[in-house]
């Protein structure tokens, strides 16, 4: 074996020297290619150029933008922050159910029960859900003659105070289909994949759904289908991401009623 | 060597075995929830419990805990010298170990069903942070007792060279450093601040990265120990000469370089990222496989070479003169048939396109058992089995259970994974608790589940086949308690100093690091960004 004699110390530097340089510029090397093709040939191509390559930026710059690049339009200016949170946690049930015995009792009911089936109950809607809708109202993001005219009157933090008094109200019996078409079933439970349909029950159950998401059961029938018919002909667009623009618009007009009457009462 | 030392390796490791027993159970009772098979205390609430606890264990304590024993040993062995700063190790033990007291004590109390990569703006109790950093903090006390170690050896032998089983575990050790780095500004300044209240919403975007910075170089770490044990204690074993001791040290001065700027990998699908670093990234990727390369050629070469001396002939007939019966060399064996597979599997995720096939399914998890619980942790079985007679001072009783434990590992990692990948495959997400099977769409996910579960199964009693054996088999005839690596061909006396040490490549690494990240990290200070609102899991509501 050959590992007798070792370098002499000035052997030592040159030879640390090449290892150095040659390490050095084949790291150096590498990153140059790989930037080279990543930020210059690769973006040249996508969306964003290089400036969209490099990250955030081009991908959304606001919630309301992507909103908009999922729904073409601007669905609603409720978003989810910390601070529109926070502003249901402050909120004052009291101060809520004050103005709703004023207000909204006449069609809603003073504990969110709807007085006639023209009008949705609000009783243990989650205060997202009612928050947003009444800012979407105001804002004519959801168009309700009736209702644009209710909700402009009255600030954020009322809308928060209402939202949270009717949230912790009983809600309204469901009255149970006891025989429930089969294939209606189906698509609340399991969807239906060969039209790409997400089941109703991912969101609208007691643990499931995005932010805001309405309980449906207990909801006068006529009302539900009216929503969905609404939703599907693109009448009403306030929904994030279009989600319930692109279910309702996958459902026939039979499927629509059938899930109305099954979901309402 | 007095027993002092002794012990810290031992406790040491059998922490590690204990988290890894624990946590072999809950594995597999997930797999009989994710099963047709009716599963007692079933319910989504303790499947989570489960997950986050599993996770944690075998992530962070099974691997942590064994490279510092592990680590320990070799500054011992290798330097032979005593191993400097015995209480601090000691005192690292013990904040480890009250880590994984509170981390466990905080899941199993539902606390904390975040998964063990935090998943951010989910948050828990603040105790199971604390614990998980505190098990860092212990491991950062055996980093700065590694560094020492060799850097009193260096002295001591002025221009020799480190051997490889040293210079591989301090490489390992800086590693960690670099890699705790991204988690612990994670837990540091988001996490823990929004777990105390002290903050209402958390920048997931930024989480992710941070997380990211850690994610892979993290899989290196847990690797180290198997690599160390090819190159310096299988050729001895195998009855030969390491090919090349060279070889050794550029491959892992290649792993400390090119596992960190590249956890952008695991960010693919994610939308806070421009293509330019997601391909930047992919392609420092991509370079592990030169290190992959060197150290197939060179323990093949190897074990080549131990072959021929004990008589082997042919292109490959040598394989079959290779002493299977010794259990290092069975587990090498197994260890590299599920890196081959496993590698293959690892191509596909490393791809910026196919990855985009197999995201978030129950592929992810197989691919990391096959890898991780199989070709490391059997290596892991291996070396333990290799160094306890000299810890304990006894020979093992008889060599039977050693072996039929090892096969029993493989054939249920072999059983438990292919399926799973298979099921990935076909779409199934991966961390969800129950399968409709009743649903005609899925139906036919069951009997592959159910294979899968049994071999979850086969595994679960080579864990416990482990452990019985590491307890009671060494009470044989007395053992020789010297410890001694694999010799190179060509062993140095002397190499470049650049091979040596580590200054070169941790300015390489650094340079890397902010080439690779410091853009997709500032952009969430100069950018207008939304942080998500904190969502607690461990108050009602
Ligand atoms: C004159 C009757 C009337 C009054 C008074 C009234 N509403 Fe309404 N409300 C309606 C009608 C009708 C709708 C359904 C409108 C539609 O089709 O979008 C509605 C819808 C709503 C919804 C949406 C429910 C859902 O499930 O999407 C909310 C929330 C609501 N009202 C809150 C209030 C509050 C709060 C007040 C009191 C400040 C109030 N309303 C007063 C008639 C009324
Ligand atoms: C991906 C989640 C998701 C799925 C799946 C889904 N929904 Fe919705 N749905 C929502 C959300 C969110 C809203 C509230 C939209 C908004 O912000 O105005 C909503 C609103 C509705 C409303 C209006 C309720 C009201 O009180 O005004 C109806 C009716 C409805 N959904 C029915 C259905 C039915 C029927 C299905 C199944 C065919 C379904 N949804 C599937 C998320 C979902
Ligand atoms: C008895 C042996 C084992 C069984 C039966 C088992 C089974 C499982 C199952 C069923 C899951 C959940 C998958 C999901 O929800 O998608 C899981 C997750 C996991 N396992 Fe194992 N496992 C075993 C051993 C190991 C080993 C040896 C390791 C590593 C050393 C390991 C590391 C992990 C990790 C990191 C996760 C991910 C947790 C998460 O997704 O948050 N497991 N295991
Ligand atoms: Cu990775």
């Amino acid at each position: 074996m050959s590992n007798g004699e070792s370098p002499r110390p000035s052997d030592q530097d040159a030879v640390n020297r090449r290892w150095r340089l040659w390490a050095s510029t084949g790291a150096g090397a590498i990153v140059v290619v790989a930037i080279v093709i990543g930020f210059f040939v690769i973006s040249s191509r996508g969306e964003g150029g290089v400036t969209g390559a490099l990250g955030l930026d081009h991908v959304h710059e606001t919630p309301e933008a992507v909103a908009q690049t999922a729904a073409g339009a601007l669905p609603t200016d409720v978003a989810w922050t910390a601070a529109t949170l926070g502003l249901l946690e402050d909120a004052d049930p009291e101060a809520g159910r004050a103005i709703a015995v004023q207000t909204c009792a006449s069609c809603h009911g003073e504990a969110g029960i709807a007085v006639a089936a023209a009008f949705p109950n609000l009783a243990g809607q989650p205060a997202t859900a009612i928050f947003k809708q009444l800012s979407d109202y105001a804002s004519g993001h959801r168009v309700s003659p009736m209702m644009a005219a209710m909700a402009q009157g009255l600030t954020a933090a009322q809308m928060a105070d209402l939202a949270v008094h009717f949230a912790a109200e009983t809600p309204a019996e469901s009255i149970v289909d006891a025989n429930p078409p089969a294939a209606i079933v189906q698509l609340v439970v399991n969807g239906d994949p060969a039209r790409g349909l997400p089941p109703c029950s991912a969101c609208h159950s007691a643990r499931g759904g995005p932010v805001g998401t309405p309980p449906l059961g207990g909801q006068p029938a006529a009302y539900l289908e009216q929503q969905l018919t609404a939703f599907a002909a693109g009448e009403r667009g306030n929904d994030i991401y279009g989600l319930m623009r692109a279910v309702a618009g996958m459902l026939t007009p039979a499927e629509i009623a059938q899930l109305a009457a099954y979901y309402g009462n | 060597m007095n027993s002092s030392p002794n012990r810290l390796v031992a406790a040491h490791i059998w922490v590690a075995f204990i988290a890894f027993a624990v946590a072999a159970v809950m594995g597999a009772w997930q797999m009989l929830v994710r099963s047709p098979i009716d599963a007692p205390l079933e319910t989504a609430e303790t499947y989570f419990v489960s997950v986050t606890g599993h996770g944690a264990l075998m992530a962070y304590v099974l691997p942590t805990l064994f490279v510092m024993g592990f680590g320990y040993y070799v500054a011992m062995t290798a330097l032979k010298q005593p191993l400097p700063g015995l209480r601090w190790a000691w005192a690292g033990f013990y904040i480890a170990a009250i880590g994984i007291v509170m981390a466990v004590v905080t899941v199993l109390s539902g606390q904390a069903t975040v998964l063990y990569t935090f998943y951010p703006p989910l948050t828990g109790s603040v105790f199971f942070y604390l614990g998980v950093l505190l098990v860092v903090v212990g491991s950062w006390i055996w980093v700065a007792v590694m560094i020492t170690a060799m850097m009193k050896w260096k002295r001591a032998n002025p221009g020799a060279a480190v051997p490889l089983a040293m210079f591989a575990t301090v490489a390992n050790a800086i590693l960690w450093l670099w890699t705790t780095a991204g988690v612990g500004a994670e837990l540091l300044f988001q996490v823990l601040p929004a777990s105390l209240g002290w903050t209402d919403s958390i920048d997931a975007g930024l989480a992710r990265t941070l997380f990211s910075w850690t994610l892979h170089a993290i899989v290196y770490f847990w690797l180290m120990p198997a690599y160390i044990a090819f190159y310096t204690i299988l050729p001895k074993v195998a009855g030969g000469r390491l090919y090349s001791d060279t070889m050794g040290r550029v491959s892992f001065i290649l792993f400390l370089l090119y596992s960190l700027p590249v956890g952008m990998h695991h960010l693919f699908m994610d939308p806070e990222h421009g293509s330019g670093f997601k391909f930047l990234q992919m392609m420092l990727t991509a370079l592990v496989t030169v290190p992959t390369l060197l150290t197939i050629f060179t323990i093949g070469a190897s074990l080549e070479i131990a072959a021929r001396l004990r008589g082997g002939k042919g292109l490959f007939g040598w394989v079959r003169a290779l002493p299977w019966d010794r259990p290092m060399v069975l587990a090498a064996g197994f260890s590299f048939i599920m890196l081959g597979f496993g590698g293959f599997g690892g191509l596909i995720n490393m791809s910026y396109a196919m990855n985009s096939m197999i995201h978030n399914t129950s592929w992810v998890t197989a691919h990391f058992h096959l890898i991780f619980g199989g070709s490391v942790v059997i290596m892991y079985f291996a070396i333990a089995y290799h160094i306890w007679p000299k810890l304990t001072g006894r020979e093992a009783r008889s060599l039977t259970p050693i072996r039929v434990q090892l096969w029993l590992w493989f054939v249920g990692i072999v059983i438990t994974s292919f399926p799973w990948h298979i099921l990935g495959l076909f779409g199934q997400p991966r961390r969800v608790s129950s399968f409709d099977f009743a649903n005609p769409e899925i139906a036919y996910w069951g009997p592959w589940t159910t294979v899968s579960a049994i071999g979850g199964f086969i595994m679960l009693a080579g864990a416990a086949l482990f452990v019985w054996n590491l307890a009671t088999l060494y009470r044989g005839a007395a053992a020789d308690r010297t410890m001694s690596y694999a010799m190179a061909v060509h062993q140095p006396r002397e190499v470049p100093r650049v091979l040596n040490g580590f200054g070169l490549w941790n300015t390489l690494v650094a340079v890397l690091m902010i080439v690779a990240y410091a853009w997709p990290i500032a952009q969430f200070f100069f950018l207008d960004t939304y942080p998500a609102p904190v969502q607690r899991v461990d108050v009602g509501g």
